[in-house]
Formats: structure tokens, C-alpha cells, sequence
């Protein structure tokens, strides 16, 4: 920040920000921004600074500022026992030992990652940046295949041994689940026909981004399947869906064959699906995909970063369709990073190679 | 009588799911004809005597629809997560009892 003069030059250092500037930062920022500021006026050695930063320090060893509490989750596993009973009965609730029940420790862990995500990546404060309790069910209906989020929780079956494994196995769909609720705080996303999809879309990529997060991994090395480890044994497939290859996840005479496009010369019309929301999903699902590859390192940081910024951008509308949202991830591209930079560039590929842009 | 459950919607779109779940009442034993006629009866009573009203979809929740085709056609839908009883039971006989 600041670069000292030719030395025997009695004049203070040249710093890019003015001391009144710095002054102010070191009174009335953070404890972060006040240290830095504070250590980089101690540097300057005129007497306007020197009383300025005495002054601060007088402060600090006074009374120090009060600093507030650093967000936590607050997590709540209920069973359902086999009903359809919500919540249900509690059986792990925050900072309690794991449970003999896998499923239940499994939601609990998988809603602690998701919330460790959003707060540690974006600053977000679980699903509605105010610190919304997490909950969710476990053991909901009898061989239930499928988990949903209702506005309030999450809903997790067991699956029925024979196509599907329980629902809680894997983290991204948890991620997924309670993506749908970040999503239902920002933009609310319509869930029907393009807009849905593109809900269904932001799921995904932070469901998916939560698995490469919690196991560290660079795009290069992600699979990008949602749902990995849910097809029971002697299902033909591997995921529920794939992001780098729509369309390839199954291909099984009882589930029948994966049909998400690729593109959108492949769109679906459909009624069904609420208009083929996790169908046309793999149109916006394998343009982030792309821009995370090309953009390359770990996908939450830029690519995820981009992703997140629109989705909380107040000009993207519930009523969305996916060119709107792409044009508003290259605004919002090249407002972070530069119009010419390489990541707008790669946002733009992205959206290219799928017929959006 | 013949009934038809479709499903529709959940965390994915799989096409072999959508197939409806057809039940023809001569393809069951005397006794459980008997059965899926008291459940029909009483998803039918359960629909009357409640108000329909329109629900927002819930993210990857499920719809299901039920038709009956007998001496009154009936049809009936329910979404997750708030199925009614007699609906629910006449949902899980038809999956138990009927084929895609």
C-alpha cells in the first residue's frame, strides 16, 4: 500500500490512501481493517500521524471493541419414523454427539458444510443471512424416494433399497436442498419453465460446489454429478444428473434414460416437470460447468463468486429466463473482474457453447 | 374399475417414473377388490368434504394424480408434503397392487 521515499528524505512515506483516510479507518472500521490501518500509520513517522495513532492505541488498550459473535449453525435433525409427519421427533440437535442413526448425522453434517460454505466462501449467514435455524428430516414416509425443501426444512426419504439408497448420503443434494431455500431469500426464482429451471440450475452448481469445497478439490478434478452414491446397486447409471455431460448420468430400463439437454437447440417443452424444470436444468448447469473449468483453480472462488453475485444481483427477476441470467453473470463478470478479463471471457463460453449467448 | 397413478415432479425428472401405475380390478383376488373398492369410496369422501385449494409448487416436491375409471369417473391429485390419508392409501395400494 504504501512505498517509502529514496532514503536520507526526511518526508513521510507516500501511501496511496491519505493518513485522514487511514485515521479514519483505524477509529471506525472493523478489528481487521483497524489493525492494518493502524499498523501501516505506525509506519509514518510525522506527528500528525503519531498523536493519531497514539491516540487509537490509547483506545484499544483501554477498551477494546466490542466484537459480534461470529455466526454459527444452529442445526435440528427430526425423524419422521416412517410418516409423513413434519418435523417430526427430534434426535440430533446443535453441538450434539453423533446419533446411532446414519441418516440423521449424515443431514447434520451435510446442513454444517452447507452452512460453513456459504458463511466461509460468500459471508452469508446460513439461508437467509440472518442465521435461520437448519432443520431437517430424516426417515420421512415409508421407502420414499425423493427429499424436498418446503420453505422451512428440509425432507430427506430413505429411498427403497432397490432404485434409490437414503437421500442424506449425499452432500450435495443437501446443498442442493437447501440451496432452494437461499434462492426462495434473493432472487425467488419462479419455479416453472426456464426461470424453475434456473432454480433448479443455482442448486446444483452450490450443491455441487459444497462437495468440491468440503473435499478440496480444483474444477479439473470435481466429477460435477449431483447425486453420486443414490442409485442403489444394479441401477444403470451414476448420478441423478450430470453437469459436464447432461444427459449421460443413467440409462436404466426401470428409470429409463437421462433426458437433459445439453443445449438449446435440445430444449424439452413440456408440461410435465412443472415445465421441465430438472430437465432444461442441464442447459444452465453445463454452462457454469464450462466457465469453471476454463476459468480453472477451485470453482466456488471466481466462477461460484459470479454465480453468487447475480443470484443476489436485485436485477435478476423472479421471471428470469436463462439469456437474461447469462447476460447478468457477464455484467457481473466483468464488474468484478474487467470486461477484457479472462474471466468474463470464460463466462461468456460458457454460455456460448450451449446456444444461450 | 381401473386406476391410473401418475407422478409427477421430485428431485428428478426420471422418465421411466413418470409411466403411470395402471390396476384393473379383475386382475385382483375377490378380497382386495373388495379393498380398493372401500379405498376408492373413501378417497372420494376425503375429496368432497375438503376445499381444493391451488399450492405452490415445493421445490423438488412430487404431485401425484389418481383416475379412477368405474361406474363414476373420479379424479383426484395431492403434492408433497401434504398428502391426505385416504389419498395416501389408495396411492400405495395401487403401487403395491399395479404395474407400469
Amino acid at each position: 500500500m504504501c512505498t517509502r521515499l529514496k532514503p536520507g528524505r526526511p518526508h513521510s512515506i507516500y501511501c496511496i490512501l491519505p493518513p485522514h483516510m487511514l485515521e479514519h479507518i483505524a477509529k471506525h472500521g472493523d478489528a481487521k481493517q483497524r489493525e492494518i490501518a493502524i499498523d501501516t500509520l505506525s509506519k509514518d513517522h510525522t506527528m500528525r500521524s503519531f498523536r493519531a495513532v497514539e491516540a487509537t492505541l490509547a483506545v484499544r488498550r483501554a477498551a477494546p471493541m466490542p466484537t459480534a459473535a461470529a455466526p454459527s449453525a444452529h442445526r435440528t435433525i427430526y425423524t419422521a419414523d416412517e410418516t409423513e409427519t413434519l418435523p417430526g421427533t427430534v434426535i440430533r440437535t446443535e453441538g450434539a454427539k453423533p446419533v446411532k442413526d446414519d441418516a440423521a448425522n449424515e443431514a447434520y453434517d451435510g446442513l454444517g458444510a452447507t452452512f460453513e460454505f456459504y458463511l466461509e466462501v460468500f459471508h452469508r449467514n446460513s439461508i437467509d443471512d440472518a442465521g435461520m435455524p437448519l432443520i431437517g428430516t430424516v426417515h420421512f414416509g415409508k421407502d420414499y424416494d425423493n427429499a424436498f425443501w418446503n420453505s422451512q426444512q428440509m425432507v430427506f426419504g430413505d429411498g427403497d433399497g432397490e432404485l434409490f439408497n437414503r437421500f442424506t448420503i449425499a452432500l450435495d443434494v443437501i446443498g442442493h436442498e437447501l440451496t432452494h431455500g437461499v434462492t426462495e431469500h434473493t432472487a425467488g426464482l419462479n419455479y416453472m419453465t426456464q426461470a424453475g429451471a434456473l432454480n433448479e440450475s443455482i442448486s446444483d452448481v452450490f450443491g455441487s460446489l459444497i462437495k468440491q469445497y468440503a473435499h478440496k478439490q480444483t474444477a479439473d478434478k470435481a466429477d460435477w454429478l449431483i447425486g453420486e452414491g443414490l442409485l442403489a446397486k444394479g441401477v444403470n447409471g451414476v448420478a441423478l444428473r450430470s453437469m459436464k455431460n447432461p444427459g449421460t448420468a443413467y440409462d436404466d430400463p426401470r428409470l429409463g434414460k437421462d433426458p437433459q439437454p445439453a443445449d438449446m437447440s435440445e430444449y424439452v417443452r413440456t408440461t410435465q416437470d412443472n415445465g421441465g424444470v430438472h430437465i432444461n436444468s442441464g442447459i444452465p448447469n453445463k454452462a457454469f460447468c464450462m466457465t469453471a473449468l476454463e476459468i480453472g483453480g477451485y470453482a466456488w472462488e471466481k466462477a461460484g463468486r459470479i454465480w453468487y453475485e447475480t443470484l443476489t444481483d436485485s436485477h435478476l427477476k423472479p421471471t428470469a429466463t436463462f439469456k437474461t441470467f447469462a447476460k447478468l453473470t457477464l455484467t457481473t463478470a466483468s464488474r468484478l473482474y474487467g470486461a477484457s478479463s479472462a474471466e468474463a471471457s470464460a463466462v461468456k463460453k460458457g454460455w456460448h457453447e450451449v446456444g444461450v449467448l | 374399475m381401473h386406476a391410473e397413478l401418475t407422478t409427477d415432479g421430485g428431485l428428478a425428472a426420471f422418465p421411466g417414473l413418470a409411466r403411470p401405475i395402471v390396476l384393473d380390478e379383475k386382475d385382483l383376488s375377490p378380497d382386495d377388490g373388495v379393498a380398493f373398492a372401500h379405498l376408492v369410496v373413501a378417497a372420494r369422501a376425503e375429496a368432497s368434504a375438503s376445499r381444493p385449494r391451488a399450492t405452490k409448487p415445493v421445490p423438488d416436491g412430487r404431485t401425484y394424480r389418481i383416475h379412477v375409471d368405474g361406474d363414476d369417473t373420479l379424479h383426484l391429485q395431492a403434492a408433497d408434503p401434504s398428502i391426505p390419508p385416504a389419498f395416501a392409501a389408495l396411492m400405495e395400494f395401487i403401487k403395491r397392487h399395479g404395474h407400469r
